[in-house]
């Protein structure tokens, strides 16, 4: 039924089978202010503040309007929302909530973003009244990421509600009553262990909450926002540098409603730190090995000779792997000159990991249905994926899933093949090898009984399954639809890296690409072994770990948000979606600006004109599903399901090279905290 | 047979002599660059050539906020500080309070203060304009003993903001800090003795033959004149019209002080010179008038946006650490307005338009100078004088450059 | 909004002849009978007047007396100060030459909270921090520079633990502008040089602050 009211004499009216309102977001709706601080738009309702008082007719008390739903008690109401009264209430619950707060201020990082300071300059009063003791907190030790001087917090509870709801951990909880209220974890030294722990300091309206590793450095009003994306995993969620001076100041999360809402991960959260070691440590000119550990330095001219005798030699077989990072145009012009050059041995370091593919049609690696309407689904299988690891922000998106209204159903809504990992409480363990796959195909498990019941089944397939059988999608979901009433559109393929979408459209990848070359050609790829047959290596790239001293010529070249013309770059999540990236500049090194690669390649061997063609025929990208032609393949069956990645801190160089996030990574791997840093136990600071 | 003379006749032409009054003279006021068209030591035009001191004054005051543009108008007319800074926090405050729902006034001792350095300024300023007027015509005495004067008055604006010259002491609110301890009795004692170096100046030049030579008949502007001009201040009381910002659009309670308007009747220099000598005792008497009226209150508006709290309360107080934080890192916001202020500067009317819209930084001020306005009549005055009287029109009209430029 | 300030009609002058009308507002002229300096039209001249104005004509009477005035000068003491060895009066809200203060025990008094930085009209601090080895919130560059510097006290006005004070010398003229950009090692041994007057500067000016 349509309830209409008034909002402080304007008139509204909201249909309540179509969408369920309370006060609040009517008002906020129509345009109207109400002042909040543990009100959050994707957590649940608490109603603890008080500050968002509103006068109802005939009502006795105020009314908290983040809690009163618009429902058939509504018709015909009138609120007020700026009377005297509530004025009046509202100064008096600031004052309440300034009584034990600490004059720290000037010493605070949320000063000047902090929802204190806003709100009491609107809806406060101008000098205080309180001049005896305040109460104080000790400060708590949540690892090296975040810092906790509870003093400051006003118990809104919106991290509490955040790690149980949003992230799925229950470590932070409220302890004590009243003057003695405390938000902590219950035993001292308690890590949060959740990826995406970083997000607290976000939600957190005060100071208490803060970044550790971005303590004391910057303040808002100074700094300015250069877009970015998250390249760590194929999400690709939108990201904001805040960058003062050409130096990174902090990341924060820029909204979309359908991939991140809010929310990013630890990973990208942190790692700017790496910026600077790497400035350190990188070289500026290409170097050729000529000892172990001596390395010469070289012009451009002639270490770009030696690459192309190299590579134009027909003796030598050549294997170019390319690097996860590396935007779109960059690949065109690899892909070009490698094709000039006769060879077409090229891949992506996350192509390195499928065993079979099949990249000529979309849907094997694009998927449709992006998890946002996952709640209409009432049954999901995840085979061979560690979705908390592998992308933490759909993670957050299963626990929309309908679980059912059913109070004495036992049989569990998540199916696992592989790793456990999660859902413990919900899900049916349903093997960890191959076998149980093959199982699953052939309708032999007794959960497909269950897939069969259910209505809108979703199955998430991963890459630790891809791995290990030689299956392309086409075939999966085509045994998968034969078997159950498993839509093509709701099985989802979770890839890896965020440039694989982009890189399969281009066309950089070679099926059966054998490593048995000797020469390796890595263009800015760190995460994978050396094959044995590899004499010569020559790496471009920014900075190197894991090849051990093996490369024989080094080429420098720039970040991968500052190496195109041009201001905008865009990738292709494995959506389907483009997100747009700014440039931004942080490398300091001349040599680097003025020569770098491409540009040089770009200088002497293409023609531009032939790449911006491409640009302009792209067109949106339709998946569509197709039969999979039959093959006979053998399987083994006894091979585990393991996860592809171990420790979610090593998946990347940048994030090994940023200190806090390491120590973070050895403290969750040995479950205590061994370097805490400066931030733990202290009494005051 | 074809007249040779008659084809290759000799046409003289006269031309008159353009002279470059440069931007270095001693008695340029400021960088002024004067372009003058002689005939024989008879002036037919002067071209005033302004921008020399443009600093880009209201293009950086929109990128500032309002607390961090008020040391630009210290710096507008380097002679007559206090007064600009009057003209901006009356300009702010109207913006401000208008925009509240309840009637709030700045507190008496504030208004007191204020009126009392303002006329501090007229004395400031009216000393350097009669004087280096004096100087530049010839007499070279009074300058240097008028400068003492001057010495001892840029003593108290010392003593109660810090900084001889450029206070940033009058700020929208109120005023910055109290008078310390014994400057009234300090200013008294001023007063007086001063009354008695101006009859000293007065005896020197007043009835000077020489000086009424050089100044009677010299820039005569009649009343119609100036005011399609845009004259104010000395050059339009010179000529009969009673026009005083003062009297006639009073602020700060200026109408409950008792002081006379001097009026001349023919508009030349050496009325001017008079008027200008004669409002320093009027602004004598509203000093002492001040004085007796400072009673015990506060100093600026507490408890509003556009104040800083006390530092006392600060170190002690949560809300009042808060706006602290709040009035230096932001700023304060007013919604959007717009509003022209004027205000009787010792050179004629100094306005303000300040318009605001809904941020912590002005959208647009413009700034009214009155020099600005009384070089454009140079030329019109000048008209049949010689060029020496050029140099006692630049001073009549009392030019100084960091207004005219900005 | 203007017309609330603006208030139409004269207070004292009541004397009125005529009346010029110019646009929106009207002035008023006046008879010339205030503070008129000389001009006595009206009076025919009297024999006294005739002979005062032939023996001023021929003696040079005001002039004489101006050298007279002159002449009384040159007798009176001289308002010059010999500079260095004395120097003008100055008050305890003398703004100077910037410095950074500590506590009692030594210890710095910055926490880096940038006000002052935000407040500067002239945008002459510049300012880095870090947490210190010990945690707490110190700064690693702290820059003033002097030429940019307008000595309005803003800064001095905005700390919120007294670390940057405008000090009471004016004396720091240096040959070369590199040594006018002062960093955080020259602004605290500023400080230590100078901290016995800002303090007792401090303590006479504190309860008007």
């Amino acid at each position: 039924m349509i309830i209409r009211f008034k909002i402080n004499e304007i008139e509204c009216e909201v249909n309540e089978e179509k969408e369920e309102m309370t006060i609040l977001q009517a008002c906020t709706a129509n345009g109207i202010e109400i002042p909040r601080f543990c009100y959050h738009e994707k957590l649940t309702i608490a109603g603890n503040c008080r500050m968002c008082l509103v006068y109802v007719t005939n009502e006795e008390k105020l009314l908290a309007a983040c809690g009163i739903p618009l429902d058939e008690n509504f018709d015909d109401e009138s609120i007020e929302t700026e009377i005297d009264e509530i004025l009046k209430a509202r100064e008096g619950v600031m004052e309440f909530l300034l009584i034990n707060h600490p004059l720290d201020c000037p010493i605070c990082d949320q000063g000047g973003e902090c929802d204190l300071q806003e709100q009491t300059l609107a809806y406060g009063l101008d000098t205080g009244r309180f001049y005896i003791k305040k109460r104080a907190v000790e400060i708590k030790a949540f690892g090296r990421l975040i810092k906790g001087i509870m003093t400051r917090c006003i118990h809104c509870t919106r991290c509490v509600r955040f790690l149980t709801e949003i992230a799925g951990v229950n470590e932070l909880g409220v302890l004590g009553r009243g003057y003695n209220m405390e938000i902590g974890t219950y035993k001292k030294d308690v890590l949060i262990e959740s990826e995406l722990s970083g997000n607290i300091i976000d939600l957190c309206p005060v100071g208490a909450l803060t970044s550790a590793v971005y303590a004391y450095k910057g303040r808002p009003w100074e700094l300015k926002n250069v877009k970015g994306i998250d390249i760590f995993d194929s999400v690709l969620t939108p990201i904001n540098y805040q960058v003062k001076g050409g130096e990174i100041f902090r990341i924060l999360p820029r909204i979309n409603d359908r991939l991140n809402e809010e929310w990013i991960t630890d990973k990208v959260r942190f790692h700017y730190e790496s910026y600077k070691v790497i400035e350190k440590l990188r070289k500026e000119t290409p170097s050729y090995k000529i000892q172990e550990n001596k390395y010469m330095e070289l012009s451009w001219k002639t270490a770009l000779k030696i690459v192309f005798k190299v590579l134009l030699n027909k003796q030598n077989k050549v294997d170019v792997i390319i690097g996860s990072k590396i935007n779109t145009t960059n690949l065109r012009i690899y892909k070009e000159l490698m094709n000039r050059l006769g060879s077409k041995n090229y891949i992506t370091e996350n192509g390195l990991l499928y065993k079979k593919f099949n990249y000529d049609f979309r849907e094997n690696y694009l998927n449709s249905n992006d998890l946002y309407t996952v709640d209409k689904n009432d049954l999901v299988l995840l085979c061979g994926v560690n979705l908390r690891l592998e992308s933490p922000l759909l993670n957050i998106k299963l626990r929309n899933i309908n679980f059912g209204d059913d109070e004495i159903e036992t049989v569990k809504k998540i199916g696992i093949i592989g790793n456990k990992f999660e859902w413990k409480d919900e899900s049916e363990y349903l093997g960890s090898t191959v076998n149980s796959m093959l199982k699953l195909f052939e309708g032999r498990l007794q959960y497909c009984q269950q897939i069969k019941k259910s209505k809108l089944p979703l199955v998430i397939i991963g890459t630790s399954l891809l791995t290990r059988v030689s299956l392309t999608i086409q075939e999966i979901r085509a045994a998968l639809t034969k078997v159950s009433n498993v839509k093509p559109e709701n099985v989802v393929v979770i890839t890896q890296g965020a440039n694989f979408g982009m890189a399969l459209e281009e066309g950089v990848f070679k099926e059966n690409f054998s490593k048995g070359g000797n020469v390796l050609y890595s263009i800015d790829s760190n995460e994978f072994k050396i094959s044995e047959n590899i004499n010569y290596v020559i790496y471009q790239g920014i900075i190197n770990d894991t090849f051990e001293n093996k490369i024989d010529l080094y080429l420098p070249s720039k970040h991968y948000f500052e190496d195109f013309d041009g201001e905008r770059e865009v990738y292709i999540n494995m959506f389907g979606q483009r997100s747009e990236m700014e440039k931004l500049k942080i490398s300091k090194g001349n040599k680097i600006k003025e020569n770098s690669m491409i540009g040089y390649i770009q200088l002497m061997y293409l023609n531009n004109k032939e790449i911006k063609r491409k640009e302009k025929e792209q067109k949106e990208m339709e998946i569509r599903y197709r039969e999979a032609p039959e093959r006979k393949i053998k399987i083994n069956k006894n091979i585990t399901i393991n996860n592809i990645i171990e420790n979610y801190y090593m998946t990347d160089i940048n994030i090994r090279l940023s200190k806090n996030l390491m120590i973070t990574g050895q403290n969750r791997k040995e479950k205590k905290i061994i370097e805490a840093g400066i931030w733990k136990n202290k009494k005051c600071i | 047979m074809i007249n040779i003379s008659k084809i290759f006749e000799e046409v003289k032409v006269m031309k008159n002599f353009t002279l470059n009054f440069g931007p270095q003279h001693p008695a340029a006021h400021g960088v002024l660059r004067l372009i003058v068209e002689l005939e024989s030591e008879n002036v037919v035009r002067v071209e005033p050539h302004i921008g020399l001191l443009h600093r880009g004054t209201e293009k950086l005051i929109e990128g500032k906020t309002y607390t961090q543009a008020l040391p630009y108008f210290d710096r507008l007319d380097y002679v007559s500080m206090n007064v600009q800074e009057h003209a901006y926090s009356l300009a702010v405050e109207r913006l401000y309070l208008d925009s509240l729902d309840i009637e709030l006034e700045i507190p008496q001792r504030a208004k007191v203060i204020r009126v009392l350095f303002s006329e501090i300024t007229r004395v400031l300023n009216h000393i350097m304009a009669t004087t280096t007027h004096a100087m530049d015509v010839g007499a070279l005495t009074p300058f240097l003993w008028a400068f003492e004067e001057r010495e001892k008055l840029m003593e108290f604006y010392e003593r109660v903001s810090g900084a001889r010259m450029h206070a940033a002491y009058i700020r929208p609110g109120g005023v910055a800090f109290d008078l310390p301890m014994n400057i009234s009795e300090d200013i008294y004692k001023f007063v007086i003795q001063y009354r008695k170096r101006l009859e000293e100046i007065e005896d020197m030049l007043v009835n000077n033959r020489i000086w009424k030579q050089r100044l009677v008949d010299i820039g005569i502007v009649s009343a119609e004149e100036a005011l399609n001009y845009g004259f104010t201040g000395p050059l339009l009381r010179g000529a009969g019209l009673v026009y005083d910002i003062r009297k006639n659009y009073p602020y700060d309670d200026y109408e409950k002080y008792d002081f006379k308007l001097i009026i001349g009747e023919e508009n030349n220099s050496y009325t001017r010179f008079i008027i200008r000598m004669k409002e320093m005792y009027q602004s004598l008497s509203i000093i002492e008038q001040a004085l007796n009226n400072l009673r015990p209150g506060l100093i600026k508006l507490e408890g509003v946006n556009i104040t800083a709290p006390d530092r006392a309360f600060v170190k002690k107080d949560m809300e009042s650490c808060i706006n602290h934080f709040k009035f230096f890192s932001e700023g304060f916001i007013i919604p959007a307005n717009e509003n022209y202020t004027i205000v009787e500067a010792p050179k004629g009317e100094f306005g303000i338009y300040l318009k605001a819209n809904d941020t912590a930084k002005p959208y647009r001020c413009r700034i009214k100078a009155p020099g600005f306005l009384h070089l454009q009549g140079l030329n019109m005055m000048s008209k049949d004088h010689l060029l020496a009287d050029v140099v006692t029109l630049i001073g009549t009209q009392d030019i100084v450059f960091g207004e005219v430029d900005r | 909004m203007l017309s609330r300030f603006v208030r139409t009609g004269l207070n004292s002058q009541k004397q009125e002849i005529g009346a010029i009308q110019f646009g929106l507002r009207s002035f008023q002229t006046s008879k010339p009978s205030l503070a008129r300096w000389e001009k006595e039209q009206d009076k025919p001249p009297t024999f006294k007047k005739v002979v005062d104005d032939a023996a001023t004509a021929f003696f040079m009477t005001e002039i004489v007396w101006g050298l007279y005035i002159t002449m009384g000068y040159f007798f009176r003491k001289k308002c010059t100060i010999n500079y260095p060895f004395e120097k003008g009066p100055l008050s305890p809200r003398f703004r100077g030459e910037h410095a950074l203060r500590r506590y009692p025990t030594g210890e710095e008094r910055c926490i880096a909270c940038k006000l002052c930085e935000a407040i500067c009209p002239a945008q002459a601090i510049t300012i880095e921090a870090e947490p210190r080895q010990d945690g707490s919130r110190r700064t690693t560059r702290y820059d003033i520079d002097m030429t940019k510097c307008i000595y309005c006290g803003f800064c001095q006005e905005a700390c919120p633990v007294d670390a940057i004070v405008e000090g009471p010398n004016f004396e720091f003229t240096t040959e070369t502008r590199l040594e006018l950009l002062y960093n955080k090692e020259k602004l605290l041994a500023n400080g230590d040089r100078w901290e016995t007057e800002i303090a007792s500067n401090i303590a006479a000016d504190y309860l008007y602050r």
